[in-house]
């Protein structure tokens, strides 16, 4: 049927290369010696041969069963030759082929990354957190709690019996909103080595919220109402386990970049550290701040209480930066969330409501 | 077999260039649309875009004329890929979580690793082939371990070791390491950084000892000495680096002090910081690839084929100076067009010379197939197996 094209011929047990001459008739390519060279015919069916992918630049070998293999010898020639048997490319090799294929491909690309970031890692770290046994939580809490004991913390120094009164009154706040299917927590009090962290509140994987005494120093004597609304708050990053879902999504994200340049070595990062640098999306916010209204009201407390506190803590941010320091010491902590217009709006009419 | 030829050894060795024809811009568009199609199948794809990468990176590898073609077929790899990833991730994943799982895992990784490496050697040999002939490394699983196991035990054990008895021992109040655990480390760690240049030259060994196509199997020749060379020099290059720096910082440290800060003082900054790369990570890496690779394959080869390698560490080095200040540029998509001249530079700095025709090599052996985990792995961990 077909023209017949010069070619290379390798029978796979000797480097001597042969000269043959190519041809396909219905669906058999015979692989025939040229004039002047001596070896036996081959016919092989098309369907055993793997062809070679066109590019611009590279040679072109055809492989053939049992290691055989046939080498072009002038590759323009071979790919008009290939191109008459009416085989179809496959469109990865058309895409990577045209600069109009590559940049559609870009612009995919952006949009798939784009998309993952913003859909596909929330909806996986959610099944991977999931599926992680709640234990695990516990222990990289406790080694969070550990490192940040050395680094940011020192022991409370409030008085045993308002840590006892607070940590009653949220008590008794989980146990009216949660009868019984409340996990697991636990209250540490603490107070920062410096002024840098400030009024703060903390929600470690495994249910250790951290509390500083700036924060219960923060609102007027003897009424707890912010406090306990923030530290609800905090219960709804341990119900939600968003600490642990943020971790997932960070070694999510570096095995990605990972993947995409090679190098694989900086995975194997500390998880502490990435957690300590990375705060909670705004959903998880949103999401903490409902769980806080709903503990309040199953108490009675208004959520008016935490506008008040935002007012509070805003006067103390500008305070700082009037000191010239700055307080995104730990993105995880509440102070380093800024209270936005939109959250206070959001405690505002949950009072009203 | 065709080892019984005998070749006059006086004679002057016929020379074969090798030439790397691939295109930066191609292999962009094929690294997009591989990028493009691992992100949409979740990984799946994996195995694909690497069988695509390397039959493009050999089909432009020409030695003596002739093409290097890659023969790994995607689906079968799949299978290595997935066990790589699990191990990956249960790697990663269980050393983050307390002391006792780091070194479980550095354990499995130093017992594992050995074999996979030798694993990955044998699955990239045995699909790569040229004029028609398979390649072969015959390196075994025993020697594998024997050259492998004391750098990985001496780095990696140590201080998983103490990680996980300060995570346990600790408890309440985690506190400064026992002086004896801290001797323990100190000396692995230095026993590891003096046997360093010595460690390599058994891996590599064990590597350019093993290569075979047809009846010849190559001998490495390097002396451990001149490696240890290498490395002396790398030290003191790293020093005047390091001198170097230090006046130039405090210079302008003193000068801007003077002058206070100004849109200059951004510029000066980026500078500084190119600067800073160059001296501690470009200037480095570059000499020790260039050394290494003249070093090793200069003397690698038997009685009837070896290579030498000529690469210019002046040219190299101004090319990874241009290639580190384009991917900054363009935000990493010059990315592959650095990979490719990189490989271009160091391919095409090779030749090889033989007392043998080309034509006369020969199959002895029958064909191997084995996995590809051990490849999928090394790509995974970022490990070079040096291909």
């Amino acid at each position: 049927m077909s023209t017949a094209l010069d070619a290379r011929f390798f029978d796979g047990r000797s480097s001597r290369p042969l000269a043959a001459r190519l041809h396909v008739q219905g669906d058999a390519l015979t692989i025939a010696p040229a004039p002047g060279e001596a070896f036996a015919p081959l016919t092989v069916p098309l369907g055993q041969v793997r062809w070679p992918e066109r590019t611009r630049h590279g040679g072109r070998i055809a492989q053939l069963p049992q290691g055989a293999s046939v080498q072009a010898l002038d590759v323009a020639a071979w790919d008009a030759w290939t191109a008459q048997l009416g085989r179809r490319e496959s469109w990865v090799v058309r895409a990577q082929q045209n600069w109009r294929g590559v940049a559609i491909a870009l612009v995919l690309l952006a949009a798939a990354t784009a998309g993952m970031y913003q859909w596909g890692l929330p909806w996986v770290a959610r099944g991977v957190t999931a599926a992680i046994p709640v234990r695990i939580d516990a222990l990289v809490g406790a080694e969070v709690l550990a490192s940040i004991d050395q680094s940011l913390l020192q022991p409370s120094a409030l008085p045993a019996a308002d840590q006892e009164r607070i940590r009653r009154a949220f008590a008794q706040m989980v146990q009216a909103a949660h009868p019984g299917d409340a996990p697991a927590w636990k209250l540490e009090f603490r107070r920062g080595r410096d002024k840098k962290l400030g009024p703060n509140a903390l929600a470690l994987p495994g249910g250790t919220i951290v509390l500083t005494d700036e924060l219960v120093q923060l609102m007027p004597p003897g009424n707890d109402d912010a406090v306990l609304g923030v530290l609800a708050h905090e219960f709804g990053h341990v119900r939600l386990r968003h600490a642990m879902r943020q971790l997932v999504q960070v070694s999510a994200v570096g095995f990605a970049v990972s993947v995409a340049f090679g190098d694989y070595g900086t995975l194997i990062g500390s998880a502490p550290v990435l957690l300590a640098t990375l705060g909670y999306s705004r959903d998880a916010e949103r999401e903490a701040d409902t769980e806080s209204v709903r503990l309040m009201r199953a108490v009675g407390i208004s959520p008016r209480a935490m506008v008040a506190f935002f007012e509070a803590i805003e006067r103390w941010r500008s305070a700082q930066k009037r000191a010239g320091l700055d307080d995104d010491a730990i993105g995880l902590a509440f102070s380093s969330h800024p209270a936005t217009a939109e959250r206070i709006a959001f405690f505002r009419d949950a009072a009203e409501n | 077999m065709s080892m019984d030829i005998e070749a006059p050894v006086e004679a002057a060795p016929e020379r074969h260039p090798i030439e790397f024809t691939a295109s930066g811009s191609e292999y962009f568009r094929i690294w997009i649309v591989n990028l493009l199609l691992i992100v949409v199948t979740l990984g799946i794809y994996l195995p694909w875009a690497k069988v695509r990468k390397l039959k493009y990176f050999y089909s432009n590898t020409w030695v003596g004329g002739d093409a290097l073609d890659f023969h790994g077929e995607p689906v079968k790899m799949l299978r290595g890929t997935a066990i790589a990833a699990a191990f990956l991730i249960v790697y990663s994943v269980g050393s983050n979580f307390s002391g006792w799982a780091a070194l479980a895992a550095a354990l499995a990784f130093v017992a594992l690793w050995p074999a996979l490496f030798r694993a990955a050697m044998r699955f990239r040999l045995a699909n790569t082939s040229w004029r028609g002939l398979r390649f072969h490394f015959a390196g075994d699983t025993a020697g594998a371990y024997a050259c492998m196991l004391p750098p990985l035990a001496l780095a990696l054990l140590p201080v998983a070791l103490v990680g996980a008895m300060a995570g346990t021992a600790g408890g309440e109040t985690p506190q400064a390491l026992p002086p004896v655990a801290g001797g323990v480390i100190g000396l692995g760690m230095m026993a590891f950084v003096i046997g360093l240049p010595y460690f390599l030259w058994r891996v590599k060994r064990y590597q350019h000892d093993n290569y075979a196509i047809g009846g010849l199997q190559t001998r490495l020749k390097a002396d451990v000495g001149v490696l240890y060379g290498i490395f002396i020099k790398l030290i003191g290059l790293s020093f005047a680096a390091f001198l170097v720096a230090i006046v130039v910082f405090g210079g302008l440290a003193f000068a801007g002090r003077k002058s206070g800060m100004g849109a200059t003082f951004v510029v000066l900054a980026v500078v500084l910081g190119f600067g800073g790369i160059l001296l501690f990570n470009i200037l480095p890496k570059s000499y020790l690839q260039v050394r290494l690779q003249n070093l090793l394959w200069s003397t690698t080869g038997n009685d009837l084929m070896r290579f030498d390698s000529r690469l210019l560490l002046k040219r190299y080095l101004g090319l990874q100076c241009k290639n580190y200040l384009l991917i900054f540029l363009t935000l990493g998509l010059y990315w592959p067009f650095a990979v490719v001249n990189t490989r271009r530079a160091q391919i095409e700095a090779i030749e090889l010379q033989t007392r043998i025709g080309l034509d006369q090599i020969s199959q002895v052996a029958g064909r191997e197939d084995p996995g590809a985990t051990g490849d999928m792995a090394a790509d995974l961990f970022g490990l070079d197996i040096g291909m």
